[in-house]
């Protein structure tokens, strides 16, 4: 935010990746979804007065479960909100990809099946990389692997779903969005 | 109830902090878009979720995606999942309010797969940026998996609720 008292070079550099990242924070992907977000909230905000006015002590007793439901999961939230930044900036999208395609044989379905798990980028994001990858010649069953699990498998949400559903359920729907993963890929593989 | 109030509020002013924190240091992140989803869906999920709790009656859920609702409650939650927007993350709390209402096993996980991987939004884009012949026998190869996740977890992961 506020600069901070260095030499003229060092503000510079601040200043271009500051620059850098004001454009990769509204990359294409991050403005769709951003609009998504807002059209949903304002979905919702039309529901909520429609209901508002048909039973206003029932609307605000609605507002009162949705506040308890939130502090609920806030605790497991906030864990979940920081595993989820620390896998963010352990790997970018781009390196993940590019990773990937440089694996080769059928270690690679593997491999990116086990790194697409581990890693998170958001579906917005996932898509328009992938696309540079498959238009340069990387094996579409990789893209496919990884494309896949990362959409699937969550492994750094894993909290909150065994908040809500119970930790068989996460490690075994997990465990087996991984599996089917690597299938779905061999055979996109072979047939695309 | 005292205790988890005492934590809800701790919960909630940890997570304004890590937001907070991650809007004034953007270095760490690549990107800020879990920050930013996280931001901008949260109030509208848990007022839909509050409004869902209150509004919708158990019976109406059960008639229609319960037990015996068969293929047609399938179809709704699968749709209903590929309709909402939002991170995956999201839909836990949303599909924890469906159980408690009386969703089947089997169609609550349904509902999860489809939310991850046949989002209609993400297809357009999946659409725009990998071709058709991507699309199509991703998907097509996709549907036959989750159904046969969603029997497989509905079968065994239930046993303690």
């Amino acid at each position: 935010m506020a600069l901070p008292h260095t030499s003229l070079g060092a503000v510079f550099t601040v200043s271009i990746t500051n620059f850098r990242r004001f454009f990769l924070f509204i990359s294409a992907g991050d403005y769709l979804s951003s609009m998504l977000a807002l059209i949903f909230n304002a979905v919702v905000l039309v529901v909520f007065l429609v209901c508002y006015f048909r039973d206003k002590d029932k609307s605000v007793h609605a507002l009162r479960l949705s506040v308890r439901s939130f502090e609920r999961i806030a605790p497991v939230f906030v864990v979940v909100i920081l595993l989820l930044v620390f896998a963010q900036g352990l790997f970018s999208g781009d390196a993940v990809f590019a990773y990937v395609a440089g694996v080769s044989g059928l270690w690679g379905y593997l491999v990116a099946a086990f790194v697409g798990a581990i890693v998170h980028v958001p579906p917005f994001i996932t898509f328009p990389i992938a696309g540079q990858f498959l238009a340069s010649g990387v094996n579409p069953g990789y893209i496919a692997v990884l494309v896949t699990s990362l959409v699937m498998v969550h492994t750094f949400s894993i909290p909150i779903e065994v908040k809500e559903l119970g930790l068989k359920f996460a490690l075994v729907r997990n465990f087996l969005c991984l599996v089917f993963a690597i299938v779905i890929g061999v055979i996109m593989g072979v047939l695309y | 109830m005292k205790s988890s109030r005492v934590k809800g509020v701790f919960g909630v002013a940890a997570l304004i902090a890590v937001i907070l924190g991650c809007v004034m240091f953007p270095g760490y992140a690549a990107d800020n878009s879990v920050v930013l989803s996280i931001l901008l869906y949260l109030p509208g999920f848990f007022v839909l979720i509050g409004l869902f709790e209150a509004w919708v009656s158990r019976d109406f859920v059960v008639t229609h995606m319960g037990e015996k609702s068969g293929l047609k409650g399938s179809a709704y939650s699968f749709v209903m999942g590929c309709l909402i927007p939002g991170p995956l993350y999201l839909a836990f709390p949303l599909a924890g309010a469906l159980l408690r209402k009386g969703i089947s096993r089997f169609n609550i996980v349904l509902f999860i797969g489809a939310w991850s991987s046949f989002k209609v939004v993400e297809e357009i884009f999946e659409l725009h940026f990998l071709g058709p012949r991507f699309l199509v026998l991703r998907v097509l190869l996709t549907v036959p998996f989750v159904i046969v996740v969603a029997f497989i977890v509905s079968k065994v992961c239930f046993d303690d609720k």
